[in-house]
């Protein structure tokens, strides 16, 4: 059995402790808001928190975050009101969308630890999160006015 | 403070008479899996090349931007340091690991992470037993240092220089590495039951 918090439930698994984390939040607990993308660990879609920290939940075995704190796109927030969704919504960020809850988890870890990040750290933080519709000019703007909203 | 990623994977591996870095176990290559698990950081991971460097290239995917180290025949030091000059890591740290600890798991290197979260002016390093080693984590204050070690003497030298300074996250697994023909041997054995697949 497997322990983690999970949007700040606490929950167990049973399943093999090599199932990547990302199969068992979609196939096992139904969590559909992280998407499977590339399963290699290359484009980002799959991006959840532990503890906090921005990770690859497609090439995270569930035994590497036992008794951890796990976040994903579905417990960023209660309302959808994370500063990062709001900016997101205000710049309509997305275009087809299926990276855009990896960003945002990206986004808000990034914002978590440096509250006005620069042009240069935004770009090097959002390095490993691919968007194959191009919407990175809006994303680097939602990010610098998340930053400004009060929180 | 942000984190970057440097593998390093430059060396002749002359007690291994072959390319240990192509060397492959469950058929993946050493480098291979390390990247794999490094992946799961979420970070700019760098791999740095010297012997064989042709050959290795191809085996590695376009997210991963390589340094080719021309003096990397002088020893890991100069590796690291010419490495570390071509990273900009004016605000960032470095988490330093090596092509050939194939027993390490995703979870220490996430925990390496967590640590430097927790202690970002601290060097992160690696215990077994009674021992440091890599991989570690060194923020961005010590990356003259690291820019100036030279010859056989990898970083080491810094942790030893400042053991004040480090916080140590223990990984017995970190201890195994692969040197030669044997050590391949008995490690692809072990592996079978031991690594997690990914
Ligand atoms: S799906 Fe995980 S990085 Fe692409
Ligand atoms: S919005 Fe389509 S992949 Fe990013």
């Amino acid at each position: 059995m497997i322990e983690i918090t999970l949007n700040n439930k606490n929950i167990s698994v049973d399943v093999e402790p090599d199932m990547p984390l990302l199969y068992v939040l979609r196939d096992e607990l139904k969590l559909k808001g992280t998407k499977f993308g590339c399963g290699v660990g290359q484009c980002g879609a799959c991006t959840v928190h532990l503890n906090g920290q921005a990770i690859r939940s497609c090439i995270t075995p569930i035994s590497a975050v036992n008794k951890q704190k796990i976040t994903t796109i579905e417990g960023l927030s209660t309302d959808g009101d994370h500063k990062v969704q709001k900016a997101w919504r205000e710049h309509k960020v997305p275009q087809c969308g299926y990276c855009q809850s990896g960003q945002m988890m990206s986004a808000a870890s990034l914002l978590a630890n440096n509250a006005s990040p620069s042009d240069e750290e935004v770009v090097e933080h959002m390095q490993g999160n691919i968007c194959r519709c191009g919407t990175y000019k809006r994303i680097k703007k939602a990010i610098h006015a998340a930053a400004d909203m009060e929180s | 403070m942000s984190v970057n990623i440097l593998i390093l994977a430059a060396g002749a591996s002359n007690r291994f008479k072959g390319c240990k870095q192509l060397a492959t176990i469950q058929g993946k290559t050493m480098l291979e899996h390390t990247i794999t698990r490094l992946s799961s950081l979420n970070k700019k991971i760098y791999v740095a090349l010297g012997a064989n460097k042709d050959s290795i290239m191809p085996h590695l995917n376009t997210s991963i931007t390589t340094i080719a180290c021309a003096n990397w025949q002088l020893g890991m030091g100069h590796t690291i340091a010419q490495a570390c000059e071509k990273i900009n890591l004016e605000k960032s740290a470095i988490l330093i690991a090596l092509a050939d600890q194939v027993l390490i798991p995703t979870s220490h290197y996430l925990a390496l992470l967590q640590a430097q979260i927790t202690y970002p002016n601290k060097i992160i390093v690696t215990t077994a037993g009674d021992k440091v080693m890599a991989p570690a984590i060194f923020p961005t204050q010590y990356v003259e240092q690291l820019k100036g070690l030279t010859g056989d003497k990898g970083a080491q030298k810094i942790i030893k220089n400042n053991l004040a300074q480090c916080h140590f996250v223990p990984c017995q697994k970190a201890q195994y590495d692969i040197d030669t023909q044997e050590d391949y041997q008995y490690l692809s054995n072990k592996i079978k039951n031991e690594m997690e697949p990914v």
